[in-house]
């Protein structure tokens, strides 16, 4: 059970957080049969304002389980614990926290929220990790991944996982988010840190917490939807989302733009021109030169010399590059584009006239030259 | 031999009493209880394939992530009702039949609303279950809340779930 950080009750100071962990207890315990055949609760709300109702459930928890005697009498001399107040580790707490039911034994609140909530086991955390290792990271990436939601449970009780495609996201499919509507995202295929398996997303699936009425939530989505069903990360669930995010700065991870929560990188894209790094991994990987900036690529078409615009990624991809026949013949035109074929007589034969059908072998050609940067991710690198 | 009919009676009361209450069958002289939401269920329609997927309410714990997106992209979404009645009873409000009652489905995506249309009920199967089914064009980035109501006289309570949609880069 996470302890109080300051006192809860009558002049105390109720820091949000130990509000709500303590009317989480108030709520979840019933007062004695013999005090209360019904045996209600103390407590019917957790809402971290430890108001009247709440000193009250306090007063009446002291007055059934705390300042009693051995004999069972009310007794108002009892050692270590204050009326109408509850301190950390005091005997009311210690009383508090017995009284609670079993399965509520490890409640944990992130500071200034009042989201009380289960802790997860050391099982299910290494769960996560266990998934998270076998998933599509590059391999070092993968085990920092693997360590943080290991680290993030010991310190705060809170399972977290990678989300369903969370990890290495094909050059297709970064297309498809692109182009499929719905604005999520500027990058085109080959211009995510997802498509080189260096981002992941982590979320809180399965994140057990108590409603208002002290009723466990059991459903809770990766992206918290139960807790913020209208997604503005707003409230209760930005507590769990900044914690995620900072602790995970604190290690080493860079986050990504400011509205998708569980996304996390293994670089700070500050300084860093996607295009560029796409261009220079294309050039690893495949048979022509490529330069990229501001998300437009130019690429020499297999010739060497110059470089051409060949338009965005989405088009390189979807076989619609900005290739032209004049562009065709100005590159096979170039000293430097092929050996030229010699008649018998010496003189040099000029290149054939490129056409409609050359156009679209050149595009078939540079979408190729993607799918070789694709198959060649892991060896993406940041400058 | 009497004994043996008292008991054949008294089986076959019990056994009459237990299917009109599987069937919802109200108490002799009650008027007929108006039919009510059952479960609701939710296929994503995968375009690439055709096929649909299955139930993401039950099937996807995590929730559904970049849906638009993928080898099982989606671009809608099959809402499947069930409703419970009367067994085998038709809810028309034609001659012979009980009194008229449809199925109104509203599906919002955060505050725009996608669909309200209300469909009149099938005749319900010999278990009292009918199911009514709305397509949906979503965008499959937002959550989506579906409420679906029984609308007629006396109706019940509408059963609200959300589709825990979600994209991110």
């Amino acid at each position: 059970m996470q302890n109080l950080s300051a006192a809860v009750g009558e002049n105390a100071t109720n820091a949000r957080h130990d509000a709500a962990l303590v009317q989480a207890l108030l709520v979840l315990t019933r007062r004695p049969a013999l005090l209360d055949p019904k045996r209600a609760p103390y407590l019917t709300v957790i809402d971290g304002d430890f108001g009247t109702n709440s000193r009250k459930a306090l007063r009446q928890f002291q007055s059934d389980q705390v300042f009693v005697s051995a004999d069972g009498r009310s007794s108002a001399a009892v050692a270590d614990a204050t009326a109408g107040q509850v301190k950390a580790g005091d005997l009311t707490w210690r009383k508090l926290v017995a009284a609670v039911p079993a399965e509520f034994q490890d409640l944990r609140v992130l500071q200034k929220s009042s989201t009380v909530f289960v802790a997860a086991t050391t099982e299910q955390a290494a769960a996560a990790a266990a998934a998270a290792s076998a998933m599509r990271f590059l391999p070092s990436f993968g085990s920092r991944v693997a360590a943080y939601i290991r680290s993030f449970h010991q310190r705060h009780g809170l399972c977290i996982s990678v989300c369903s495609k969370g990890d290495l996201r094909s050059f297709q499919t970064q297309y498809e988010l692109l182009t499929g509507g719905g604005n999520v995202t500027h990058a085109g295929p080959g211009e995510s840190n997802h498509n080189f398996g260096q981002a992941v997303d982590l979320g809180f699936n399965g994140l057990r917490w108590l409603r208002r009425d002290g009723k466990v939530e059991e459903k809770e989505t990766s992206w918290l939807h139960k807790l913020d069903p209208a997604q503005q990360a707003a409230g209760e669930a930005r507590y769990f989302w900044v914690t995620l995010q900072t602790d995970a700065m604190a290690v080493g991870f860079f986050r990504g733009p400011d509205t998708d929560q569980p996304h996390l990188q293994a670089w700070s894209d500050v300084g860093i021109d996607m295009a560029a790094r796409l261009a220079d991994l294309l050039t690893r990987s495949g048979h022509m030169r490529w330069s990229g900036q501001d998300q437009r690529y130019k690429c020499d078409l297999g010739y060497g010399g110059k470089l051409f615009n060949v338009g965005r990624a989405a088009q390189i991809w979807s076989r619609q590059a900005q290739v032209t026949v004049a562009m065709l013949n100005e590159a096979r035109a170039q000293p430097t584009s092929v050996v030229p074929v010699v008649q018998p007589g010496g003189a040099a034969v000029p290149p054939a006239p490129a056409t409609a059908a050359d156009v679209l072998a050149m595009q078939a050609a540079l979408r190729a030259e993607f799918e070789a940067a694709e198959a060649n991710w892991q060896a993406w690198r940041a400058s | 031999m009497t004994l043996i009919r008292l008991l054949a009676l008294a089986c076959l009361a019990v056994a009459v009493t237990a299917t009109a209450s599987a069937g919802g069958a109200p108490p002799p002289g009650a008027p007929p209880a108006a039919p009510t939401v059952g479960a609701l269920r939710v296929q994503l329609f995968e375009n690439k394939s055709g096929r649909l997927s299955d139930d993401v309410l039950s099937a996807t714990p995590g929730g559904v992530w970049n849906s638009h997106a993928g080898p099982q992209a989606a671009n809608a979404a099959l809402v499947v009702v069930e409703v419970r009645g009367q067994a085998d009873a038709s809810y028309s409000g034609r001659p012979g039949t009980l009194a008229r009652y449809g199925l109104r489905l509203v599906a919002t995506e955060r505050t725009r609303p996608l669909l309200d249309q209300t469909q009149p009920l099938p005749v319900m199967g010999p278990d009292g279950r009918t199911h009514v089914a709305f397509l949906l064009r979503h965008g499959g980035c937002a959550p989506l809340q579906l409420r679906a109501s029984v609308v007629g006289r006396a109706a019940g309570p509408a059963v609200e779930v959300l589709v825990p949609f979600a994209c991110g880069e």
